[in-house]
């Protein structure tokens, strides 16, 4: 996973993420209140996991904007705008709509316990796409083009290095 | 088998069949989307519990992100190439029991 490859890129953001929400999926998370001794030690060490990845998944993106940044038809555009967030806020209304296309199927956690959370952590983490969130879950699904595909459904771009020259404006900055 | 294929084990007697997964970052899109499956559906579409499965693809996670900042710091592109071919396969085990 190269992320100064378009490819890299893309695969290092989708694990990124996964980590990053897969703590909701985590049925622990919903019953932390009722999980024996055993069980919540194993859960509080995937927690301590998860926020040092979380951690350092944002340095790397703090990172990432200072060094690179995105060429769409020629034009330069900021990471964190065009897919650091979008692909978070992908795979978020995603997993919301599938959630509520299976109902009652998986019976750990409900559709109203995954969308609350899911907005608690875009509070605190991501406050940009808590209302595009809230906005695309309640779109039909047939609207959300990125809901039915594994690629990445932004246009194509390539990684460059910023520029050292100031007077490049990039779109989003 | 690439993951997230859909599959199942047949045999024809009571047996102990051993398998291994693979985590490799050509396929990591299709065990991310394992993983919200298997998130979503609980566990109706696996047969075992991978406790230690996250933690495997966070050490990939964290590798990849640490010799992205040690590409920046030395821009030593051949290291980089290097260590990325030394993170791309994590191997963990797995035995499953199938009886009538």
């Amino acid at each position: 996973m190269d992320p100064v490859t378009e490819q890299g890129l893309i695969d290092l953001v989708s694990l990124g993420n996964t980590l990053e929400l897969s703590l909701y999926l985590n049925w622990c998370y919903y019953v932390k209140n009722k999980l024996s001794q055993e069980d919540l030690h194993r859960f509080n060490l995937e927690c301590a996991e998860w926020r040092h990845t979380l951690g350092a998944y944002k340095q790397f993106q703090d990172l990432y904007c200072k060094h690179h940044c995105l060429k769409i038809d020629n034009g330069l555009h900021h990471p964190n705008m065009h897919i650091f967030q979008p692909s978070i806020l992908f795979h978020a209304v995603s997993l919301y709509k599938y959630k509520q296309r299976m109902g009652a199927f998986g019976s750990n956690f409900n559709l109203d316990q995954l969308k609350s959370s899911f907005i608690t952590h875009f509070q605190e983490f991501h406050p940009l796409i808590v209302n595009p969130f809230k906005q695309d879950i309640n779109r039909p699904s047939d609207e959300l083009h990125y809901i039915h595909t594994f690629e990445w459904p932004g246009p194509s771009f390539s990684v460059v290095s910023v520029p050292d020259t100031e007077d490049i404006e990039m779109a989003g900055r | 088998m690439k993951p997230n294929t859909p599959h199942y084990v047949l045999t024809a007697d009571n047996s102990i069949t051993y398998g291994k997964h693979f985590y490799t970052t050509c396929n990591i899109k299709e065990t991310c989307w394992g993983i919200y499956h298997c998130g979503i559906m609980d566990d109706a579409v696996t047969n075992t519990d991978h406790l230690n499965a996250l933690q495997f693809l966070r050490r990939i996670f964290i590798m990849s992100l640490q010799e992205y900042e040690n590409l920046i710091q030395s821009s030593d592109s051949c290291k980089f190439l290097l260590a990325f071919v030394c993170s791309d396969l994590m191997v963990f085990e797995t035995r499953c029991s199938y009886s009538d």
